[in-house]
């Protein structure tokens, strides 16, 4: 099981993160501080595993950002990179050529992108266009809802002016 | 405002700007504002990404999550998973009739819920792995998981429903399914029973091979397979199922080598695809031709340029080894090659993996391997490279002379890497190789000449040159291997002056070398005056050690010199096996023999280590104060007078018979040595101690008390003393353990410091009868939990109406210390009136916790 999830900048800067498993605010921090030392100190030809606290973590790097998984150790780390790259390859069809500044104005929207891939530290969908259809249904909802509700209040200023 | 805080130039600039941020949302949620929740909402989770407190959004996330509209609750589950963590307890709507929310629903409850929230709401999540909708059935299927971990009785609930799940279409239910049914099986053996009947397991062979052979799915696609993430889950399924059960494995085979044979591995997901399948092959029950199929596999990821292909195969390998190692043997080449490699974790399991693949065939050339790389690698591998190689030479070398070599190779290039322990067991070595003195002698001299900065080379050397100089200067033994060498004494002297001078070397290295000195001075009496002047330059160093050393020193030299030969006589031979039974603990490679064992040394002997030469001198250390005795069995010692054995008394002062003992060893009178009181401690620890550079062997003396004392010393005949215990732990009240009319016997308890199992038993025999008795003996027998061992008596005389007494040390280890208290049987026989008596019984009465 995948216990979190970090995406970090090459300056050490959180993009995202997610945990599968209990953690205090504290421990957060510290898990954060602790993994963006070691991951980000390692070199290009290295291989992408580290051994962590007993956990394997997986990591990859996309242009500046790095997105980090860690996983316990009978898990399959080719198997979590290959994750690792189905959530970029959604994340790059729906921004279309996704950027680091895409997520960072737009956090909430990749939080629920990773909603619909992964689940208690789980493969949910291997499917990248079911992914990219869900999040267009409930987009759309926000849409309208949004839009009824500006409406409304439209009418309701109009009224009472 | 995410732009405004990225424009921030300063961390104060910043702080100021979440600052009022945070004040303008605490107003707005205090006023109630519905229309900007959700943005606030979002704004305060930005804030609290970047590391800022944010406690007093969480109501505003569960109001969030109560309102109506969806974007309201889709922030709010948002907020909720990324700002509380699973202790909050949340309302959650799992009825509703929009299934985004629902899903919403699901979603959170996947990844926050806590056990009391499982076992509520486990049965609505039950009913929607039913649901039409499959996006709904996947969640569900995820959130079922974690309600399986949480609370792992609810279990059985979810075993008919996951097998439905199996015989899904859609492969986003699939995959959750089938996690879902591994987790299961994991939890509970009745589903793992359940789910390894035929029917389940063909058909997810059937599934797995439909994947296998599917034609081009664009949707599914990637590099090339469809859906290796179902080809992955499956196997892995298919590796719980397997494995200890021996039909299932045999109905996955056929399945299993398509999978390896036909899956392309030149892209990550084939790749992982085979590796997945090889940790299933290498799990469940044996299949010969499957197994050497997936050991093939491994050996092409060995050679492939990925380094991540490399080391998930050393990983696998590590496993394998365990189950096939004649195969993983054929890679060796490639597994040494990958020794060198750039990346630091490969070079480390590689290096694992070499030290699980030695054994004596192949031990010489693996080791020239590594200590040739050795010289090349970096600092921070050194530390491993050396402990590894120390290890495997120790365990497997065939001839002490290769082992010698190997280590003095190993001290030259690492010297500085070397754990203590590892040159203490090579200087245990080079003392047992007597026919190897000079040769190792020698070598160390050539040695010290190239690499001086390696200090244990130069303690190693240093201790050697004094030891057996005069071999190094007279070039006794020379093996024909050797090349010719001529040394001088000041030669060796020289050594020994740059060892003390020289600016990296640190106090052990400095205090060894004066003992050597000391030595040299009495084998090479023509380098007296300049060793003298030497040791002498010493005296007002700021180290108490070293000045007190000077100062002894000194006067040994200069005033002592008729006993000066005597103190530094060669030092006997020192005992392997207590060695290794003392390493045993700590180093789990090493050859541990029991120290009861000590009895088959192929030496023949087994002679304690020679207690602390300097301990003697006790002249200036704050010892306990000496007993009467020692003064007058001082002078008789020098003067050749045997000392009577039965003197010897198990007490509570143990330091200044540590000093006697250690003379009436060296000057090999009189019996050997009784148990050096010092535990082994560090050589610098204790001030008052003035160790020397044997007493850095504390770490393997001293013999314990079977072993010393049931060896009669190879240099005289006298019966041992009954060795006195070592350091007394907890105290325990001592029994009567036999008693008649004629014969009262005693026992004695005292426990060995750091052994818990072991108890020192002394026993005393008293005689009651006016009678002597003659040819005394007594015999004890054990059940098996408990190991006994005896030491000789002290005498077999017993004089008559207790006018003295026999002692007899024993020495009893129990296995089930704790659980089951000693108890012996004793037989005694002795003569009377040149009559034959035995008496037998049984000891019930030892105290419980022995």
């Amino acid at each position: 099981m995948i216990h979190f999830v970090l995406l970090i900048s090459r300056q050490g800067k959180v993009r995202l993160t997610k945990w599968y498993s209990p953690y205090t605010q504290k421990e957060r921090s510290k898990v954060i501080r602790e993994l963006s030392g070691v991951i980000l100190t390692r070199g290009p030809k290295l291989c992408n595993f580290v051994e962590w606290r007993g956990y394997k973590v997986v990591y990859k790097r996309y242009a500046s950002l790095y997105f980090c998984m860690c996983v316990d150790q009978e898990d399959n780390e080719l198997e979590i990179l290959e994750i690792i790259h189905h959530y970029v390859e959604i994340l790059d069809r729906y921004f279309g050529s996704v950027c680091e500044l895409d997520l960072i104005f737009n956090f909430h929207k990749a939080y629920y992108i990773l909603d619909e891939i992964l689940i208690a530290g789980e493969l949910q969908e291997s499917s990248k266009k079911t992914v990219a259809r869900l999040i267009a249904a409930q987009d759309s909802l926000v849409e309208t809802a949004k839009e009824q509700a500006s409406s409304i209040s439209n009418i309701i200023a109009q009224a009472t002016k | 405002m995410i732009r405004s805080i990225r424009a921030c130039k300063t961390a104060a600039e910043e702080r100021a700007v979440v600052r009022k941020e945070c004040a303008a949302i605490r107003a707005a949620i205090n006023e109630n504002d519905q229309d900007y929740r959700h943005r606030n909402l979002a704004k305060l989770m930005f804030i609290h990404m970047l590391g800022y407190p944010t406690h007093f959004g969480q109501m505003e996330c569960l109001k969030s999550i109560a309102s109506a509209g969806f974007p309201e609750k889709r922030i709010g589950y948002l907020g909720l998973m990324l700002l509380l963590d699973e202790r909050q307890e949340v309302l959650i709507d799992l009825n509703h009739t929009n299934q985004y929310i629902v899903g919403l629903a699901l979603c959170a409850l996947g990844n926050i819920c806590s056990a009391e929230m499982a076992r509520d709401l486990a049965p609505e999540v039950e009913r929607l792995l039913q649901f039409r909708d499959p996006n709904i059935r996947k969640k569900a299927a995820l959130c079922s998981i974690r309600i399986i971990k949480k609370v792992p009785d609810l279990a059985e609930n979810f075993i008919n429903p996951a097998a439905a799940l199996l015989k899904e279409k859609h492969h986003g239910v699939l995959i959750t399914g089938i996690q879902l049914v591994t987790d299961i099986c994991k939890v509970s053996t009745e589903a793992l029973e359940f789910f390894r009947k035929p029917k389940c397991l063909d058909g997810l062979v059937k599934t797995l091979r439909d994947v296998v052979n599917s034609p081009y799915a664009p949707e599914y696609d990637i590099a090339g397979i469809t859906d290796p993430f179902l080809h992955i889950r499956l196997l892995k399924l298919l590796h719980v199922l397997g494995q200890g059960d021996a039909d299932a494995s045999d109905c996955m085979n056929d399945i299993l080598a398509q999978v390896a044979t036909k899956t392309e591995s030149n892209k990550n997901a084939g790749n992982a695809i085979l590796y997945e399948c090889v940790e299933t092959i290498m799990s469940i029950e044996d299949n010969g031709g499957l197994r050497v199929l997936a050991i093939n596999i491994l050996g092409r990821f060995l050679s492939n340029r990925d380094n991540n292909i490399r080391y998930v195969a050393l990983n696998m390998l590590m496993k394998a080894i365990t189950v096939d190692a004649q195969a993983v043997q054929r890679h060796r080449a490639t597994i040494l090659e990958c020794v060198k490699d750039l990346d630091a974790s490969i070079r480390k399991r590689a290096l694992e993996l070499v030290y699980l693949l030695v054994n004596e065939s192949n031990v010489k050339p693996l080791t020239k391997e590594l200590i040739d790389y050795l010289e090349i690698s970096d600092q921070e591998f050194k530390g491993d490279l050396t402990a590894k190689i120390c290890s495997m030479v120790e365990k497997f070398s065939p001839d002490k002379i290769w082992y010698i070599d190997q280590m003095l190779k190993v001290l030259s290039e690492a010297g500085n890497f070397v754990k203590d322990e590892v040159w203490h067991a090579l200087i245990v070595v080079i003392s047992n190789a007597s026919d190897l003195h000079g040769y190792t002698v020698r070598a160390l001299y050539r040695a010290v000449q190239t690499s001086i900065e390696q200090e244990s080379l130069v303690r190693v050397a240093i201790w050697c040159i004094g030891e057996y100089g005069d071999m190094l200067v007279n070039n006794v033994g020379v093996l024909n291997i050797e090349d010719p060498i001529t040394v001088t004494e000041s030669d060796a002297v020289d050594v020994v002056e740059i060892a003390i001078k020289h600016h990296s070397s640190d106090i052990t290295t400095k205090a060894m070398a004066m003992v050597a000195l000391l030595k040299l001075s009495s084998r090479f009496p023509s380098c007296s005056e300049r060793i003298r002047d030497i040791i002498v330059q010493n005296k007002g160093s700021l180290v108490l050690e070293l000045q007190q050393r000077s100062i002894e020193f000194n006067s040994i030299v200069e005033k002592h010199q008729n006993i000066r030969s005597t103190l530094v006589e060669r030092m006997p031979v020192l005992d392997e096996a207590t060695f290794s039974g003392r390493r045993a603990g700590s180093l789990p490679a090493t050859v541990s023999t029991s120290s009861g064992t000590s009895l088959n040394l192929p030496n023949g002997v087994a002679k304690p280590a020679a207690a602390p030469l300097v301990d003697l001198l006790d002249l200036s250390s704050d010892d306990a104060p000496v007993p009467s005795s020692s003064g007058n069995d001082f002078l008789q010692d020098l003067l050749g007078v045997d000392v009577s054995p039965a003197s010897v008394q198990p007490g509570t002062s143990q330091a200044p018979k540590a000093g006697t003992d250690v003379l009436l060893d060296l000057l090999s009178i009189g019996s050997p040595p009784v148990q050096n009181n010092s535990t082994p401690s560090d050589i610098l620890s204790s001030s008052q101690d003035n160790k020397s550079s044997v007493a850095i062997l504390d770490g393997l003396s001293p013999a314990p008390s079977g072993g010393a004392a049931s060896m009669i010393d190879l240099l005289d005949g006298f019966v041992p003393n009954s060795p006195k215990p070592e350091d007394n732990g907890p105290a325990y009240p001592s029994i009567v353990a036999f008693e008649s009319s004629s014969l009262i016997l005693t026992f004695n308890f005292s426990k060995p410091p750091g052994n818990p199992q072991t108890t020192l038993i002394q026993a005393t025999f008293t005689n009651l009868s006016p009678n002597v008795y003659t040819d005394f003996v007594f015999q004890a027998a054990v059940p098996k939990f408990l190991q006994l061992h005896l030491d000789p008596a002290s005498g077999n005389t017993l004089p008559a109406s207790g006018n003295g007494s026999i002692t007899q040390t024993l020495r009893v280890t129990n296995s089930q210390h704790g659980k089951k208290p000693l108890v012996m049987r004793t037989r005694i026989a002795y003569k009377l009136n040149n009559r034959d008596v035995l008496e037998e019984g049984q000891i019930n009465n030892f105290p419980r916790d022995l």
